[in-house]
């Protein structure tokens, strides 16, 4: 699959954010944002269909809708 | 649209020859008139044939109610998932769908992604049912093999995962996928993963 380059520009707090997510999901910095764009689209397109994006503790069974933007 | 392909190849039961087939990087209309034109009339004949046996329904084909142009049009345009198909002999023998945005349950690599088979399904004629000869085999090692090599080109190890209908969990043991149980939460199917190792283990069986 061809592949296209571009440059980003992160803040010094986006940018740590990136490295600890490398890390913590021994991905590339680049394979990171990559997942990062599959997970927003995949959400926003369930979203745009009526979906609701909802977060339930295991434990407790708390609930708390995420409004995506 | 045109996908990317890869030569591989099947083995013709009947004949006992190696077959040319190709993984295609895609599911396309071709594939989905296959779907359509030959996998269900052959799907209603093998059901109509096990009905008059007498073959208990449990026993029938499990993925009879699957609709691949369904699948596919959901799948369209999101990034997320990816698609792939086999082809020999002119005809569509197997297709995949897999999605790329599910976390891993292993406890070594809790949390980090995977590649999460959706659906695979092969031919009706290459499946096995109260006795009947598959046509060809092989295409669903294809299959999971290319859900590997896609794990490893993505960053993700070689971890794959997916939950099993009954009918094909002793296939995705026998390609040496840890098997987790019974989820609640899918219709209490198997879950199964594929680690790293094992990722590595059925590519050099490749």
């Amino acid at each position: 699959m061809s592949k296209r380059t571009m440059t980003l520009n992160l803040t010094e707090a986006e940018m740590r954010a990136l490295e600890v997510l490398s890390v913590r999901k021994d991905l590339s910095k680049t394979a990171v944002l990559r997942q990062a764009l599959r997970l927003y689209q995949m959400l926003d397109a369930r979203v745009e269909k009526g979906d609701k994006l909802v977060f339930e503790n295991d434990v407790t069974r708390d609930k708390a809708e995420l409004m995506l933007l | 649209m045109t996908f990317e392909t890869a030569p591989r190849f099947l083995r013709d039961l009947e004949t006992g020859d190696v077959v040319p087939a190709d993984l295609v990087y895609g599911i396309g209309l071709p594939h989905v008139m296959d779907w359509h034109t030959a996998w269900q009339p052959a799907l209603g004949a093998i059901k109509a044939a096990l009905h008059e046996q007498g073959v208990p329904k449990p026993e029938w084909p499990q993925t009879g109610h699957w609709n691949w142009a369904a699948k596919v049009a959901e799948a369209q345009d999101i990034i997320g998932f990816r698609m792939f198909s086999v082809t020999a002999a002119g005809m569509t023998q197997a297709l995949m769908r897999v999605d790329l945005t599910k976390p891993a349950r292993m406890e070594d690599a809790s949390g980090r992604p995977l590649v999460y088979v959706d659906y695979l399904e092969v031919a009706p004629w290459n499946q096995s049912f109260a006795g009947t000869r598959k046509k060809y085999r092989g295409a669903g090692p294809i299959l999971l093999t290319a859900a590997v090599e896609l794990s490893i080109d993505e960053g993700f190890k070689g971890r794959v995962g997916l939950h099993s209908l009954p009918q094909s969990e002793s296939f995705y043991e026998k390609q040496g996928m840890i098997d987790f149980g019974p989820d609640a939460k899918v219709q209490n199917l198997r879950y199964y993963e594929m680690t790293s190792d094992g990722a590595q283990a059925l590519l050099a069986q490749e």
